[in-house]
C-alpha cells in the first residue's frame, strides 16, 4: 500500500477521499487544495490587492504597513551568480530571487510587503539572501551588527542548572550538522550554539529555556553564524518563543488545542476519530516549539524555508499549519490502528515529502478565516475538558491508592492479631517443655539416688 | 511511507498478541530514557539522537513462554517543564521504569521525587522498576536504594551503549507483568493486592540487583 499512497496527487486522489465525507467547510477548503502552485508566485501580488478588503482581519499586524527600510539603507540582495550553491536552482526559485530582488530596490517597501516575500512559495530561497533579509523581518537595526564581545564567559552568568541543561542539549543537537562533520568542526559549533543561548537567556533572564529552544537556535546559527545570530535568536525569543518560555509550559499545552478547535471546522470526522482514541494535541508540541527544527533539522532547506514562513506569520501559525498537516494525512490516520499510541506515532512521524508549498497557503488561509480571537472560547474549553480528565485520573488513582492501603492496614490487623496467638502457643510450649523436662531429671535425680 | 520506521508503525498482519502492557519511561533530564528504549527496539546505539520533546511512542512485542507479549512503551521527557504534559501519560500504565544516571548524584536525588509521581497518577497495581543506567562505567547504589523505595521491585544496571541488561528490563516486565495477570485471574482480588505489597520483595530487591534471571 505505501508506494500508492505517495504517490497521491493533490489534485486527483485527495480531494475526492475529501468529498466522500466532506461537510460545507471542506469542501470550501477542496479550493484550496487544488489550487495551483504556480499561482502561488503570484501570491504577493495577489495579497497585496485583496489587502485592503481583508483589512479587517488581524493577520496582517499594525507595523506592516511600516516602511520595511526603516532607516533607509536599501539592503543589496546579490546576484544569483554570487551565491553558494549547493544544488543548482530550479527555475521556479530562479524566479523567486529575482522577485526579490526587483522588490527589495522599492525604497517603501512595507514590511508586510517583506513578510510576504518570505512567505509566499520558495520562501527567500537561499541563505545568502536569509541573512540579509531575516534581520529586517524582525526589524533589527543596523547598530545591532556591532560585534558582542565576553561570549567565552557568557555561560557563568546564567544559573548552571540552567547552563548544565543547555550542555546536555546542545550535546545532542547533532543532527543539525553534517553526518561527516570533523570533530573540530562539531566542537566549534556545540561551543557557538551554548554561547549564542546563553548570551540571549542571560541578557533576559525572564526567559526560561526550553528543550527545543537549542534546535530553533542550531537553525538561527546555521543560517546567520555567531554574531549576527546573537540579536536575530534574541528577537526571535521576545516576539515568537515568549510563550514558551514562561515558567512552566501550561500555556503551551493549552494552546495545543488550537489544532482540535479548527479540525472541529475543516475536518469533524477526524477531530472525532482522534478524540476516540484518546489522543491529545501533544503530537505537535515539537513541531510547534522548535518550528520543526526538532524534526527536520536534517533537512535544512525546507527547514530554513519554513523559518522563513514563520518569520513573516503571527506566532500562533505554527498551530494552524499542524492543523492543515493533520487535515492532509486523514486518510492515513483513519487507516492506522485507532489507538493512542500508534495514532500519536504517526501524527509525530512527519514524511519528507509533504506538498508544503501548498500546505502553507492553506494554513495562511485558515488563519484568515479563523482567527485564533474567533476560536479561543472553543480552545479555553478543550483545555478545560483536559484538566477535568486530568483530575478524574488523579481521583481515580488516590482512590485505588487509599483501597491499597486499607488492605494493607486489614493485613496488618489479621496479622497482629495473629501474633498473640502465637505467642500464647509458644508459651504453652515452653511450660509443657519446662514441665517435661523438670519430671524427666526428677525422675533421673530419684532414680540415680537410688 | 517509505522514509518511516518500519517496525512500529501500522503493522499491518502482526497484530495479534496475547498480552498488551503499557510501559513508561520516566526520570530526569539525560539520564538516557530514549537511548534504552531505542536499544530495546532496534538494537542500537545512537549518540546522535536528539533530546525527548514531550513524549515518544514506540512497542515492541516480545516472546515469553509462547506467548507473544505486546508492550506499548512511551518514553518521556525529562525536563521538569515539561511534567505537566507527560503526566497525562502515567494513566493506566502497567510498568513503570524509573531511570537515573549512576554518574550523577542529582539524577539519584531526584528518584525520591519519581516515585511519588508514580503513586500520585498510577494505579496501584502499577509495577515500578528502576534503571540505573548508562554505566559501563560503576557499580551502582542498588541496595541502599531499595531502603528508601519500598515501591521498587527491581532494581537493574544497564548500558545502552554496551547493551547490558537492556533486554533484560524488558524482559522481566513483561514476564513479571503476564505472571501477574494470569495470577490475578486465578486469585481473588484481594490477595493481589498483597502480593503486590512492597515489603515482601524488599529483601529480594538487593540481592538480586543484577541478576535477573
Ligand atoms: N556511555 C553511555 N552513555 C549513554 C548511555 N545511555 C545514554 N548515554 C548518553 O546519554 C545521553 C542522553 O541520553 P538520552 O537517552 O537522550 O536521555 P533521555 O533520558 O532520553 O533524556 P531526555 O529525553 O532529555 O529526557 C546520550 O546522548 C548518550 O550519549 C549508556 O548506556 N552509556
Ligand atoms: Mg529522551
Amino acid at each position: 500500500m505505501e508506494p500508492k499512497e505517495d504517490e497521491i496527487s493533490l489534485d486527483s486522489n485527495i480531494p475526492e477521499t475529501y468529498t466522500e465525507m466532506s461537510t460545507p467547510i471542506e469542501k470550501d477548503n477542496l479550493k484550496v487544495r487544488r489550487r495551483n502552485v504556480i499561482e502561488t508566485i503570484n501570491f504577493a501580488s495577489k495579497e497585496e490587492n485583496t489587502s485592503d478588503s481583508e483589512s479587517n482581519v488581524p493577520l496582517v499586524r499594525m507595523s506592516d504597513s511600516t516602511k520595511a527600510w526603516y532607516d533607509d539603507i536599501i539592503p543589496e540582495i546579490p546576484d544569483i551568480a554570487e551565491y553558494s550553491l549547493s544544488e543548482p536552482l530550479t527555475n521556479r526559485e530562479r524566479m523567486k530571487i529575482s522577485v526579490i530582488r526587483g522588490s527589495v530596490v522599492n525604497p517603501n517597501l512595507t514590511l508586510g510587503e517583506l513578510k510576504l516575500l518570505g512567505c509566499s512559495s520558495e520562501g527567500l530561497v537561499n541563505d545568502d539572501i536569509r541573512r540579509i533579509l531575516w534581520p529586517k523581518l524582525l526589524r533589527l537595526s543596523e547598530e545591532s551588527n556591532f560585534s558582542v564581545t565576553g561570549l567565552e564567559t557568557i555561560h557563568s552568568h546564567i544559573p548552571n542548572e540552567v547552563y548544565q541543561q543547555i550542555l546536555k542539549d546542545v550535546a545532542r543537537s547533532g543532527s543539525h550538522i553534517s553526518q561527516d562533520a570533523t570533530q573540530h568542526e562539531i566542537d566549534h559549533f556545540q561551543e557557538q550554539l551554548t554561547q549564542l543561548m546563553c548570551w540571549v537567556l542571560h541578557k533576559h533572564s525572564v526567559l526560561n529555556y526550553y528543550q527545543g529552544y537549542n534546535d530553533i537556535a542550531a537553525t538561527v546559527l546555521l543560517v546567520m553564524g555567531l554574531q549576527n545570530g546573537l540579536h536575530v535568536l534574541e528577537s526571535i525569543s521576545l516576539e515568537f518563543l515568549e510563550r514558551f518560555m514562561e515558567k512552566t509550559m501550561e500555556k503551551v499545552n493549552q494552546e495545543l488545542f488550537y489544532i482540535f478547535a479548527l479540525l472541529e471546522r475543516v475536518h469533524p470526522t477526524l477531530l472525532e476519530h482522534l478524540e476516540n482514541v484518546e489522543l491529545f494535541p501533544h503530537f505537535a508540541l515539537a513541531e510547534y516549539t522548535t518550528w520543526y527544527a526538532h524534526k527536520y533539522a536534517e533537512n535544512r532547506k525546507l527547514l530554513h524555508r519554513l523559518f522563513d514562513y514563520f518569520l513573516g506569520s503571527p506566532p500562533l501559525m505554527p498551530l494552524y499549519l499542524s492543523t492543515v498537516i493533520v487535515a492532509y494525512r486523514a486518510t492515513e490516520i483513519f487507516n492506522t490502528t485507532p489507538d493512542m499510541g500508534h495514532t500519536h506515532k504517526v501524527l509525530c512521524t512527519l514524511p519528507d515529502d509533504l506538498p508544503f508549498e501548498t500546505l502553507l497557503i492553506e494554513a495562511k488561509n485558515l488563519y484568515r478565516q479563523y482567527p485564533p480571537e474567533s476560536i479561543s472560547n472553543d480552545v479555553t474549553e478543550y483545555d478545560r475538558k483536559r484538566k477535568c480528565k486530568e483530575q478524574e485520573w488523579k481521583a481515580k488513582a488516590e482512590a485505588s491508592r487509599q483501597e491499597r492501603e486499607k488492605q494493607r492496614q486489614l493485613r496488618i490487623i489479621q496479622s497482629t492479631r495473629r501474633i498473640p496467638y502465637r505467642i500464647r502457643s509458644y508459651k504453652t510450649i515452653t511450660v509443657v517443655t519446662i514441665l517435661a523436662l523438670g519430671l524427666y531429671a526428677f525422675l533421673r535425680s530419684s532414680s540415680g539416688l537410688n | 511511507m517509505s522514509n518511516r520506521d518500519p517496525d512500529n508503525l501500522i503493522s499491518t498482519n502482526d497484530e495479534t498478541f496475547d498480552y498488551l502492557f503499557k510501559i513508561v519511561l520516566i526520570g530526569d533530564c539525560g539520564t538516557g530514557k530514549t537511548c534504552v528504549v531505542q536499544r530495546f527496539r532496534s538494537g542500537t546505539f545512537i549518540e546522535r539522537h536528539g533530546n525527548t520533546i514531550g513524549v515518544d511512542f514506540s512497542m515492541k512485542t516480545v516472546l515469553i513462554d509462547d506467548k507473544k507479549v505486546k508492550l506499548q512503551i512511551w518514553d518521556t521527557a525529562g525536563q521538569e517543564r515539561f511534567r505537566t504534559i507527560t503526566q497525562s501519560y502515567y494513566r493506566s500504565a502497567n510498568g513503570v521504569v524509573v531511570v537515573y544516571d549512576i554518574t550523577k548524584r542529582s539524577t539519584f536525588l531526584s528518584l525520591q521525587h519519581w516515585v511519588e509521581e508514580v503513586r500520585r497518577y498510577t494505579s496501584s497495581h502499577v509495577l515500578l522498576i528502576l534503571v540505573e543506567s548508562l554505566r559501563e562505567v560503576e557499580k551502582g547504589e542498588a541496595e541502599a536504594l531499595c531502603q528508601y523505595l519500598p515501591e521498587v521491585l527491581q532494581v537493574v544496571e544497564t548500558s545502552a551503549k554496551e547493551n547490558t541488561n537492556i533486554d533484560s528490563v524488558f524482559f522481566y516486565l513483561a514476564s513479571e507483568l503476564k505472571r501477574r495477570h494470569e495470577n490475578r485471574q486465578i486469585n481473588a482480588n484481594g490477595d493481589e493486592v498483597v502480593r503486590l505489597g512492597a515489603s515482601k520483595k524488599l529483601s529480594s530487591c538487593s540481592s538480586c540487583s543484577y541478576k535477573i534471571f
